[in-house]
């Protein structure tokens, strides 16, 4: 193929004929087997190429193994979460199903329970209540001497 | 599979309209891959290919819109023209279906290309292939009879882009993709300094790229190019 063919067939894949140069240039590929095969070689070239330029771009967003890897990771502990949230409810449930009421329960314990009355007594009453002080150990002197003349004659 | 839908920020019509934007591209690119994460293990059968077939499906969804492959007609509908038969259709599906379909295509076309498949592949398919879907798992064997042969291509070609050296592949990106002229892509490369040397090198970067691709072409059975010939000056 000479090298004019092969820079027509590059403008041509690049786009940049004219509509009357690409009308004709079409109009001889008919009758030539190698120009349109080498036209379609760098159709799924350049497309290829293009392709190419956008899946470094995903790299380079970070569309790699480690994504799918995080992802999997996320899913999977949101799976444990959700099991660990389902165990728990079907515990409960079975804790309610089996656990048949008595009148020992303590819920009925609870619910009988009359706390007793408890009335804090007012200061004032307490302190009214006690006995002087003054009358219980200081006996008068008379008592004493009393008390004295007893011992003694008892001696 | 469209049960359970990602939150979208834009509509799909948005999408479209706007796909050049970056913003936008990265918004979608995170709702294909939540709903891709869903949904992935139910068409890639084989764990290690997860994240190619992802890149390579939201790829293929990009470049069907920026090219123009996926517009919105004067009715305000999403339409999908067929690369190559020009036919054109109403897309019926979301797309998001349309990204998973494309998904199940690319997997299909890689699964196709690769020629020996490890024990631990077939193990990792066969575990996660559902119990109704064994079917589909041993029609995967014959999968290049199904799948078209543009999509073969497409994955071929696509191989041999990437094995290609960083060098060719930025040269081959900024001339058939970017569209840059020769002077602009010598501002961009260091290490050649001369228009003539440009040519030269994109030539061989070339060359090489279609012996890979006839080359891999061959190993699945499909018809190579057209071998281009060196001339007297080398390659052209």
């Amino acid at each position: 193929m000479d090298t004019n063919k092969q820079d027509l067939i590059d403008r041509f894949i690049r786009k940049e004929l004219s509509e009357e140069e690409e009308s004709n240039f079409k109009k001889t590929l008919i009758e030539d087997q190698e120009a349109s095969e080498n036209i379609e070689l760098l159709e799924h070239t350049r497309r290829r190429l293009g392709a190419r330029a956008m899946k470094d771009k995903l790299i380079s967003w970070g569309f790699t193994e480690e994504k799918f890897q995080k992802e999997e990771t996320t899913q999977s502990n949101k799976q444990i979460k959700l099991w660990v949230g389902l165990s728990a409810a079907a515990c409960l449930v079975l804790i309610f199903m089996f656990n048949v009421p008595d009148n020992n329960s303590a819920t009925d314990q609870l619910d009988n329970y009359n706390p007793p009355s408890f009335e804090s007594p007012t200061v004032t009453d307490s302190l009214q209540s006690q006995p002087e002080i003054t009358d219980s150990i200081t006996p008068s002197k008379n008592e004493l001497i009393d008390s004295l003349q007893s011992i003694m004659k008892n001696l | 599979m469209s049960s359970k839908l990602p939150k979208q920020k834009y509509s799909d019509l948005e999408y479209v309209s706007c796909i050049k934007n970056e913003s936008v591209q990265r918004d979608l690119a995170n709702v294909c891959f939540d709903y891709y994460f869903l949904y992935y293990k139910k068409v890639v059968h084989m764990d290690s290919w997860k994240v190619d077939i992802f890149q390579d499906s939201f790829s293929e969804l990009w470049l069907e819109l920026t090219e123009g492959d996926i517009y919105i007609s004067n009715n305000n509908e999403i339409c999908h023209k067929i690369w190559k038969t020009g036919e054109t259709r109403k897309l019926e599906c979301s797309l998001l279906t349309y990204f998973m379909s494309i998904a199940k295509n690319i997997y299909l076309a890689k699964f196709a290309t690769r020629r020996e498949i490890s024990m631990t592949d077939w193990q990792s398919m066969r575990e996660n292939s559902d119990d109704n879907s064994n079917e589909d798992f041993y029609s995967l064997k014959i999968a290049k009879d199904t799948v078209p042969t543009n999509n073969l291509k497409d994955e071929v070609v696509g191989n041999s882009v990437d094995s290609m050296s960083t060098r060719c592949r930025q040269i081959l990106t900024l001339f058939y993709w970017e569209a840059l002229s020769l002077d602009e892509i010598l501002e961009k490369i260091d290490d050649i300094s001369t228009k003539d040397a440009l040519k030269t090198k994109k030539s061989k970067c070339m060359l090489t790229l279609e012996e890979r691709v006839n080359k891999g072409l061959i190993q699945i059975g499909l018809k190579p190019y057209t071998k281009q010939k060196k001339n007297n000056n080398g390659y052209q």
